[in-house]
C-alpha cells in the first residue's frame, strides 16, 4: 500500500463539489486509482457514488474540484470526450437498440474503427465481434439481433462494449445485477484480465461477496461525503456496513422464527411450453419459501402464471385446498395473491402518479362509496401503511418517481400490504436497493410471516435466500431439481442444485 | 429569493389563467365590443362544440391513446340527426333523433377502441381508419347532400337559451362537470391515470385495462355524437362534409391545458382553460379583423406559445 | 320456396341494376357503340378532316365527381352527347387529384381523342397537360376554370369576376350605397375567393365611397365556421347593413346568426352558387340573394364548342355562360 502511494495514480479526483438546486449532493470527495486495480466504490443509494461517476463521465459538471489523469488535469465536458480520454462505463439501466445486432451495439458510432472511411465493412465489425464474444463465452452470433437476448446477455454485451474500447479506466456499475454466478465468474475473470493489462476499474455494487472476491481498494462515500478509502485487507464486513450505513448493523437477515401453518398454496404439474416443465410445489402459512436458481432459470415466469401477467399450458393450482382458476391478474388479486416484480418501474410502479394512488390502486374498491372515492380514508389508510414502513417522503401526493429505488420498493410491497394478502411473491425484492433499505424490507417480510402470509421469494442472491428461507426450492432450465429446508442448505448445496444436480444422485 | 420562488410557484400554478386574463384585457383594450355580454356569451356558444369534444379527448389522452376520429364521428351525428329527423317528420319528438346520434358515433368509437385495446392496432392508425370510415358513412347515409333541419325542437338545443345563457354552453358545463368529477372521485378515473401511467404496472395491480380503455373510446364516442348534435342544432343541417380538422383543435385544447400526449397525466380544468384560449383566438382575431391570411399563423404561435410557457414553468420545478 | 327463390332473383338484379346505374354515369357510353366506333376509326384514316356523319370521340376531365358542381357539368355533357347521334363522350374523374387529372390527359391523347374538354384542378397544374395536347394538336375546351396556360381553344365558363359583380350591385341598390358591410370569403386563395372578392370591388366598394368594408375574413366555404365569424361581427359592428358571402353554405351559417341576433330586418345576407337550400331562403325573404351559376349551360356550351372546333368551324376564345341573380322574385324558377 506505501508503494502505490508513491506512484502516480492512474485516475485522481480531488475536492469534488456538486449541487441541485441548492442540495449539495458531493461535499469535497476524493478519489484516487490505480493501474491495474479494481478500487470498489460503496454506498447508500443516494451517497452520491452515480453524481460522482457521471461526473467523471461527464455527463455532469461538477461545480468545483480537480480530475487529474496520469498526473495531468483535464476538463471533462462530455461523455464522448470521456471516451477519448479513455474512460468508459458500464451502466447499471441498460440502454440497448433493440432492432440492431449485435455488433451494431458494440461498435455504435464506432463503425469506422476498422477502416477509415465513413462506409460501415459490416464484415470486419462482425468477425471482431464474434471474437469478442467469444472471449467471453456468450454463445451468440454478432448479427443476432439485441431484442432475442436476455437481460443477463444484454448486460454481458455492454461489458463487452466497455471493454472493446480498451479504456484505461473502466466504471462499472452494478454490473452483475442481472447476471447468473456463471456468468459472474466469466466477469471476474474478464476483471482479472484487464487488470493485468493495467487497467483501473471503478466497481459499484451492494454486493459484499462480489466486493471481498474481486476488490483490491474500498472506498465509500456516505451522504456525499468521502468517509474512507482503504485497502480491502483491513476491512471486514462489519466494518464496512458500519462505514456505509454509518451504524452497526448487527444481523443483515433478520430472520425470526415463526409458526409454520397449514398449506395455503400449492401449484400441480404447471407447464409452459419452452419456458417450465411440471412445476409442483406448495407454500405454508406464515412460511418464507425461496426459489433460488440461475438467471434464466424460468423463476419468474413461472410466478408470473400464477399472477396471471403470464399464460401457462396446463397446471392446477389451489389455495386452502380449492383449486381457483387464475385467467388475470384481477383473478389471483381476488383470490388473495399479491406480487412484487423484480422490475418496479415496468411492473411495480406508475412512476408519474402519487404514492397516495400507487398504494391504494389494487384495493380501489375498498374505498368506494357508491360510485365515489372516498379520498380521506384512503390517504388515512395509504399514509398509515407508508408510515409503518418508514417510507420516505415529502408528502403522499409526491410523483413516485421522485423517490430512491428503496423508497419505490416499499410503495410497492404497501400496495399490498393495504389488504392483506394470503399469499405474497416477491421477486427481486431487493435489487439495487441500499443495505440499510435491505434490512428495513427483509425485517418486514419477518413481520408479515409472523402474520401468517406465506411468502414466496426469488432471489439470484444467494446469502439472501439462505438468510431469509425456511425452505428453499431450486430450478434449473424450466425444471424443479431440489428442495432444501433451511437447516440443510448451503451455498455449496443450493449452486449444486441450480446447476442441474438431480435430487436423487 | 424567497420573492422569486414564489412569482416562478405562481405562474406554475395559474400560469393559464395568466395567459387567458391577458389575452382578455389585451383584446378587450383592442375591441371595446370584446367585453359585451353577447360576445361573452358567443364565445361561450362557439367553444362548447370543441369543448365537449376536448373533454373526451383529455381522458383518451391520458390513458395514453389518441383519436383522429372526432371530426368525422361530429359529421356522422349530424348526419343520422337529419336521417332519423327526415323519416319521423310531423312528430315533434326529436329524443329517438338524438339517441340514434349519440348510440351510433359511441358504437363506432368503440370499434376503434376494441382495435386499439384488442388487437393492439396503435390508436392513431386505429382511428385514422375510423376517420375515413366515418366520413364515408356520413356521405353514404346522406347521399352527399347535407340533410336540412326543420324542426323547431331540435333547433332549440344548438340556439336556446336558459335566461340568457345559452343552451350549448350549458350542456358543455354540466358534462365537464360530470366528467370532472368521474375523473377525479371514482375508481374509474384512477384507473384511466394508472393505464396511461404504466399500463404493464396497472395490469399487474389488477386493473382490466382492456375494458378502461375500451369505455375511454366509447365516452369520446358519445360525447363527438353530443357535440355533432349541438353543431347540426345550431347551423340547422346534418352535413357529411363538415367538421373536418375538429379533432386538431380538441387535441390542441388539451394540450394547451397541459394534458401530456405520453398518458398519465392530465386535467380537465386545463383543458377547459385551453378549449377557452382557443376559441378566445378565434374570436379576438375576428373581432380585431386581422387579415386572413395571418389569422393562421397567429393562431399557431399563439398555440405554441402558451404550450412553451406551460412546459417550461413545469420543467423549471424538476 | 320459390318466393325465396324469387326473392334472391330480385335483390341480385337489384345489386346488379344499383351497380349499373352508379357506373352508367361513365362507363355506359364508352363501351357500348364499340362496334361503330371500329368502323369509324377505319373511316377516318381515309378522310382525317371528320364530316358530320363521322362519330366524334371526346375526352372529358373533370376536376371530381364528388363535389355538386363538377358532377352536375359533367351531367350535363353526358346528356346533351347522348341526344347527338354521332358524339361519343368518355368522362374522367380526377378525384380533386392534379397528378391523376394529368395521367388522364395523356392517356387521352394516347387514345387518339378527337377533342378534350378539360374542367382543371388546379390552375398551374395542369398546363403540362395544356402543352401535351397542342403538341398532339388535339383540341383543348376548358370548362368552369382556366389554367394559366393560355394556349387552349376555346374556355367556356362564367367570370367569377362577375358573380362578385352582381352581389356587389344588388346589394348597392339595396343599401342605397353607403353604410358598413362585410365580406365573407372562402379559402384563401383559391381563385373563386380572389375574383369574387374582385367583383365586389368592382361594383360596389371602389364606386361608392360611402360604402365601408368593416370586416374582411373567411370562413372556409363552411358553413359553421360562418356562424361563428358572422355572430362575432353583429357584436362588434352593430350598424352592420350587409354581409356578403362568396358561397351559399357560408351565407346560410351567417343568416342563421343573423336570425339568433334577431337583425334580420337590418342586416343583408347574401351568397353565390344557388344551392337548393338557399333558393329556398330566398324565396321566403330570409336570404337576401343568391348567384345562379349555369352548370348546364356550362357543360353544355363545353361540348358544343368541342364538336365545332373538331368539324373545322372557329370558335370565340372565351365563351362566357352568364350568372343570373337570384332574388325573391324569381327564385320559384331555380328550384
Amino acid at each position: 500500500m506505501a508503494q502505490e502511494e508513491k506512484n502516480v495514480p492512474l485516475l485522481k479526483m480531488s475536492n469534488i463539489e456538486k449541487s441541485f438546486q441548492s442540495v449539495k449532493v458531493l461535499k469535497n470527495v476524493k478519489l484516487e486509482l490505480y493501474e491495474g486495480k479494481v478500487l470498489a466504490l460503496m454506498g447508500e443509494n443516494g451517497a452520491g457514488k452515480s453524481t460522482l461517476m457521471n461526473i467523471l463521465m461527464g455527463n455532469y459538471h461538477m461545480d468545483a474540484g480537480e480530475i487529474e489523469l496520469e498526473g495531468k488535469p483535464v476538463l471533462i465536458q462530455s461523455p464522448i470526450m470521456a471516451l477519448r480520454l479513455g474512460i468508459s462505463m458500464i451502466y447499471q439501466e441498460l440502454n440497448p437498440i433493440l432492432d440492431m445486432t449485435i455488433a451494431e451495439n458494440i461498435f455504435l458510432n464506432r463503425e469506422n474503427t476498422f477502416v477509415h472511411t465513413n462506409f460501415v465493412k459490416e464484415k470486419y465489425v462482425n468477425q471482431e465481434t464474434d471474437r469478442l464474444l467469444q472471449q467471453f463465452d456468450v454463445a451468440r452470433k454478432a448479427t443476432d439481433k439485441m431484442k432475442e437476448l436476455s437481460v443477463a446477455e444484454c448486460q454481458m454485451i455492454e461489458i463487452i462494449k466497455a471493454v472493446s474500447y480498451h479504456s484505461k479506466i473502466i466504471i462499472m456499475d452494478e454490473p452483475t445485477s442481472s447476471l447468473s454466478s456463471d456468468e459472474e465468474e466469466k466477469l471476474f475473470s474478464t476483471i482479472r484480465d484487464l487488470k493485468a493489462q493495467g487497467v483501473g476499474i471503478i466497481y459499484i455494487s451492494h454486493r459484499m461477496e462480489e466486493i471481498f472476491n474481486i476488490a483490491d481498494n474500498v472506498m465509500v462515500l456516505r451522504d456525499g461525503e468521502f468517509i474512507t478509502s482503504e485497502s480491502i485487507q483491513n476491512v471486514t464486513r462489519a466494518s464496512l456496513i458500519k462505514n456505509m450505513v454509518g451504524r452497526e448493523l448487527s444481523d443483515m437477515y433478520p430472520k425470526t422464527k415463526c409458526e409454520i401453518g397449514e398449506t395455503i398454496l400449492e401449484i400441480k404439474d404447471f407447464n409452459r411450453k419452452d419456458m417450465f416443465h411440471n412445476i409442483s410445489f406448495q407454500v405454508k402459512k406464515g412460511e418464507i419459501l425461496g426459489i433460488s436458481g440461475l438467471v434464466g432459470a424460468g423463476r419468474s415466469e413461472v410466478i408470473k402464471a400464477i399472477f396471471g401477467l403470464d399464460p401457462y399450458d396446463s397446471g392446477q393450482i389451489f389455495l386452502k385446498g380449492k383449486e381457483v382458476k387464475i385467467r388475470n391478474t384481477q383473478d389471483a388479486i381476488q383470490s388473495g395473491i399479491a406480487m412484487v416484480s423484480e422490475d418496479r418501474k415496468a411492473y411495480g410502479l406508475i412512476l408519474c402518479r402519487s404514492i397516495n394512488e400507487n398504494i391504494s390502486l389494487a384495493h380501489m374498491n375498498q374505498f368506494c362509496k357508491g360510485i365515489f372515492l372516498n379520498q380521506k380514508q384512503e390517504k388515512k389508510e395509504c399514509e398509515s401503511i407508508a408510515n409503518r414502513l418508514n417510507l420516505k417522503r415529502r408528502d403522499m401526493g409526491q410523483p413516485t418517481g421522485d423517490l430512491s429505488g428503496g423508497n419505490q420498493q416499499k410503495v410497492v410491497i404497501a400496495k399490498w400490504m393495504l389488504r392483506q394478502p394470503d399469499v405474497l411473491i416477491l421477486d427481486e425484492p431487493t435489487r439495487g436497493i441500499d443495505v440499510g433499505a435491505k434490512t428495513e424490507i427483509y425485517s418486514m417480510m419477518c413481520n408479515l410471516a409472523s402474520k401468517g402470509i406465506a411468502i414466496i421469494m426469488i432471489s439470484s442472491e444467494l446469502p439472501e435466500i439462505l438468510g431469509m428461507s425456511d425452505r428453499i426450492i431450486v430450478m434449473h432450465e424450466g425444471r424443479l431439481t431440489g428442495e432444501l429446508m433451511r437447516s440443510e442448505a448451503t451455498q455449496e448445496t443450493v449452486l449444486y442444485y441450480a446447476l442441474g444436480g438431480k435430487n436423487n444422485e | 429569493m424567497s420573492k422569486n420562488i414564489n412569482i416562478s410557484t405562481i405562474f406554475r400554478k395559474f400560469g393559464l389563467v395568466i395567459i387567458l386574463v391577458c389575452m382578455c384585457i389585451l383584446v378587450g383594450v383592442l375591441s371595446p365590443s370584446f367585453f359585451t355580454a353577447t360576445n361573452i356569451l358567443n364565445v361561450f356558444r362557439q367553444v362548447s362544440m370543441n369543448g365537449i369534444l376536448a373533454i373526451g379527448m383529455t381522458f383518451v389522452l391520458i390513458t395514453g391513446n389518441i383519436d383522429i376520429s372526432v371530426g368525422s364521428l361530429v359529421a356522422v351525428s349530424g348526419v343520422i340527426v337529419g336521417k332519423v329527423l327526415e323519416s319521423i317528420s310531423g312528430t315533434t319528438n326529436v329524443f329517438p333523433a338524438v339517441l340514434a346520434a349519440i348510440i351510433v358515433c359511441t358504437c363506432l368509437s368503440l370499434i376503434s377502441g376494441s382495435m386499439v385495446a384488442f388487437f393492439k392496432v396503435p390508436p392513431m392508425i386505429a382511428t385514422l381508419s375510423m376517420m375515413t370510415i366515418a366520413r364515408g358513412m356520413a356521405l353514404v347515409i346522406s347521399n352527399g347532400q347535407p340533410y336540412i333541419l326543420r324542426s323547431k325542437m331540435f333547433a332549440v338545443i344548438g340556439k336556446g337559451s336558459i335566461g340568457a345563457f345559452p343552451l350549448p354552453a350549458l350542456i358543455f358545463i354540466v358534462t365537464l362537470i360530470i366528467f370532472w368529477v368521474v375523473l377525479n372521485m371514482t375508481t374509474f378515473g384512477r384507473k384511466v391515470y394508472a393505464v396511461g401511467g404504466n399500463i404493464k404496472a396497472a395490469t399487474a395491480s389488477g386493473i382490466n385495462c382492456q375494458r378502461v380503455i375500451l369505455t375511454v373510446y366509447g365516452l369520446m364516442g358519445a360525447l363527438s355524437g353530443l357535440s355533432g348534435i349541438i353543431l347540426a342544432s345550431r347551423i340547422g343541417s346534418g352535413s357529411p362534409a363538415i367538421a373536418e380538422g375538429y379533432e386538431m383543435d380538441a387535441i390542441a385544447a388539451c394540450v394547451i391545458g397541459g394534458t401530456s400526449t405520453l398518458g398519465g397525466t392530465g386535467k380537465l380544468q386545463g383543458t377547459l382553460l385551453g378549449v377557452l384560449i382557443i376559441g378566445l383566438i378565434s374570436n379576438a382575431l375576428s373581432l380585431l379583423n386581422i387579415n386572413s391570411y395571418w389569422q393562421q399563423i397567429v393562431k399557431g404561435l399563439i398555440i405554441a406559445f402558451a404550450v412553451i410557457i406551460d412546459t417550461y414553468t413545469k420543467a423549471k420545478r424538476g | 320456396m320459390k318466393k325465396k327463390l324469387l326473392g334472391v332473383v330480385l335483390a341480385v338484379t337489384m345489386v346488379v341494376s344499383l351497380g349499373a346505374c352508379g357506373k352508367s354515369n361513365t362507363e355506359t357510353p364508352a363501351t357500348e357503340p364499340e362496334v361503330k366506333e371500329e368502323a369509324a376509326e377505319q373511316e377516318s384514316e381515309s378522310t382525317p378532316k371528320a364530316s358530320s356523319d363521322k362519330e366524334i370521340v371526346i375526352g372529358v376531365c373533370i376536376k371530381t365527381l364528388s363535389d355538386e358542381f363538377p358532377r352536375q357539368i359533367a351531367d350535363a355533357i353526358e346528356n346533351a352527347a347522348a341526344g347527338m347521334d354521332n358524339v361519343k363522350v368518355e368522362i374522367n374523374d380526377a378525384q380533386a387529384d392534379v397528378a391523376t387529372q394529368l395521367e388522364q390527359v395523356e392517356n387521352l391523347i394516347a387514345k387518339g381523342v378527337d377533342a378534350i374538354i378539360l374542367n382543371p384542378q388546379e390552375a398551374d397544374g395542369l398546363n403540362t397537360a395544356v402543352e401535351a395536347c397542342v403538341a398532339a394538336g388535339i383540341p383543348v375546351i376548358e370548362c368552369n376554370t382556366m389554367t394559366s396556360n393560355e394556349d387552349y381553344n376555346c374556355y367556356v365558363g362564367s367570370s367569377d369576376v362577375v358573380s362578385g359583380r352582381m352581389q356587389g350591385e344588388f346589394i348597392k341598390e339595396a343599401i342605397g350605397g353607403k353604410g358598413q358591410i362585410a365580406i365573407m370569403e372562402g379559402v384563401m386563395g383559391q381563385t373563386g375567393q380572389i375574383n369574387r372578392l374582385k367583383g365586389v370591388y368592382e361594383s360596389l366598394v371602389d364606386v361608392c365611397p360611402d360604402v365601408e368594408v368593416v370586416a374582411e375574413q373567411t370562413a372556409n366555404w363552411q358553413r359553421d365556421e360562418a356562424m361563428a365569424l358572422a355572430e362575432n361581427w353583429i357584436v362588434t359592428y352593430p350598424e352592420l347593413k350587409a354581409i356578403m358571402c362568396q358561397n351559399d353554405d357560408m351565407a346560410l351559417g351567417a343568416l342563421e346568426a343573423v336570425k339568433n341576433a334577431g337583425k334580420q330586418d337590418s342586416i343583408l345576407v347574401v351568397g353565390v352558387d344557388a344551392i337548393t337550400e338557399a333558393v329556398e331562403a330566398v324565396q321566403s325573404g330570409e336570404l337576401a340573394c343568391t348567384v345562379f351559376q349555369d352548370a348546364v349551360g356550362q357543360g353544355e356550351g363545353a361540348l358544343n364548342a368541342a364538336i365545332a372546333i373538331v368539324n373545322g368551324e372557329t370558335v370565340e376564345k372565351t365563351i362566357d355562360i352568364p350568372f343570373v341573380l337570384v332574388t325573391k322574385e324569381n327564385a320559384a324558377d331555380y328550384l
